[in-house]
């Protein structure tokens, strides 16, 4: 987790590169993809569970992000940030899945013995499904707290919400997870 | 715990979607929704959900919720789900997507968003001999236009 004095330096060169990219730098803007895809691309994956389709909304995302880089008010990996959740729920509401593909993974396996790796391909499986039964904005809140680490307090700055709120969709996200897995798991 | 039940996107909205089921609603749960809106109340929760929340949320010890019933099977899926959310956690971007990204940006966005006096511009040997024969054309020219 950043300090608050890291994210001001860190707001103040982004705007920076923001400056430089806005007085024609195109590649600068690399930057910007290098410091912040991967905490995105974490939040998409872990909403879609697709990694083409958080590839794919990683990519739009920074497209509109780079198309509307004038627009920026205040730090921009919250705004972005913003872009890549919207993009999430949007895809979430048009197309419900019922099956997980992080089977298209190619990420290099940590388990140590392929007994743990199917036990824990088949609680990848389940629970993917099990989130996929969820509305979208408790699926969020889910993933924002469990999978990404974040803070209720850093959640509540990103989704502009309050902090009672999100503990309430985390609540409700874990309540509807326990009662989906728990038949089979506990 | 403490939370903001009067939160409208979390109360009767049909897009919160999927449900556990629920207790009906007792005499003591319609009192906390004639509070004030912006008071913070308890979450209405049965015992067991309430301190696996607090525990997940890092508020009570995980002792605890064992000596509930049920709690060490709730303990144990958590753990699990916990384990699979870091694996995840770990995840990064693959390459290649930040030159997919990089390839997809239009060229000519911010070209000419600024007049070019205002542009920076980079020194380099080439750029150097080409604006010494420029200035030196504009010398010969003006000298040529003077003594003529």
């Amino acid at each position: 987790m950043t300090s608050a004095t890291g994210q001001v330096d860190q707001a103040d060169l982004d705007q920076e590169v923001i400056k430089r990219v806005l007085n024609g730098s195109r590649d600068s803007f690399e930057l910007l993809i290098v410091r912040y895809s991967d905490p995105l691309y974490r939040h998409a994956l872990g909403m879609t569970g697709s990694p083409d389709v958080a590839e794919d909304i990683l990519q739009q995302s920074f497209i509109k992000a780079y198309a509307h880089l004038g627009e920026v008010r205040g730090r921009f990996d919250a705004w972005v940030f913003r872009i890549v959740a919207n993009a999430c729920k949007d895809w979430l509401k048009n197309i419900r899945r019922s099956h997980v593909s992080y089977e298209e993974d190619d990420q290099p396996s940590s388990y140590s013995t392929p007994e743990e790796e199917l036990d824990r391909n088949e609680l990848r499986t389940d629970l993917e499904v099990a989130l996929a039964a969820l509305a979208p904005a408790l699926r969020e809140a889910f993933v924002m707290k469990h999978v990404e680490g974040r803070s209720y307090e850093e959640m509540a700055e990103l989704l502009r919400t309050t902090v009672g709120a999100l503990k309430m969709r985390v609540h409700r996200a874990r309540e509807a997870l326990q009662h989906l897995l728990e038949g089979k798991y506990a | 715990m403490y939370d903001d039940l009067h939160t409208p996107e979390d109360h009767s909205d049909p897009e919160l979607g999927f449900q556990p089921p629920r207790s009906k609603p007792s005499d003591n749960d319609g009192a906390l929704t004639h509070r004030a809106p912006d008071r913070e109340v308890p979450i209405p929760n049965s015992g067991g959900t309430a301190l696996l929340n607090q525990w997940l949320d890092g508020d009570v010890a995980v002792a605890v919720v064992r000596a509930t019933p049920g709690g060490n099977d709730a303990v144990d899926l958590w753990t699990k789900i916990h384990d699979e959310a870091e694996t995840l956690r770990s995840r990064t971007t693959p390459l290649y997507v930040h030159k997919r990204i990089m390839d997809s940006l239009p060229d000519d966005t911010y070209r000419g968003h600024h007049p070019w006096y205002k542009r920076s511009i980079s020194m380099n040997p080439a750029v150097l001999l080409v604006a010494a024969a420029v200035l030196l054309g504009i010398g010969a020219l003006i000298a040529h236009a003077v003594f003529r």
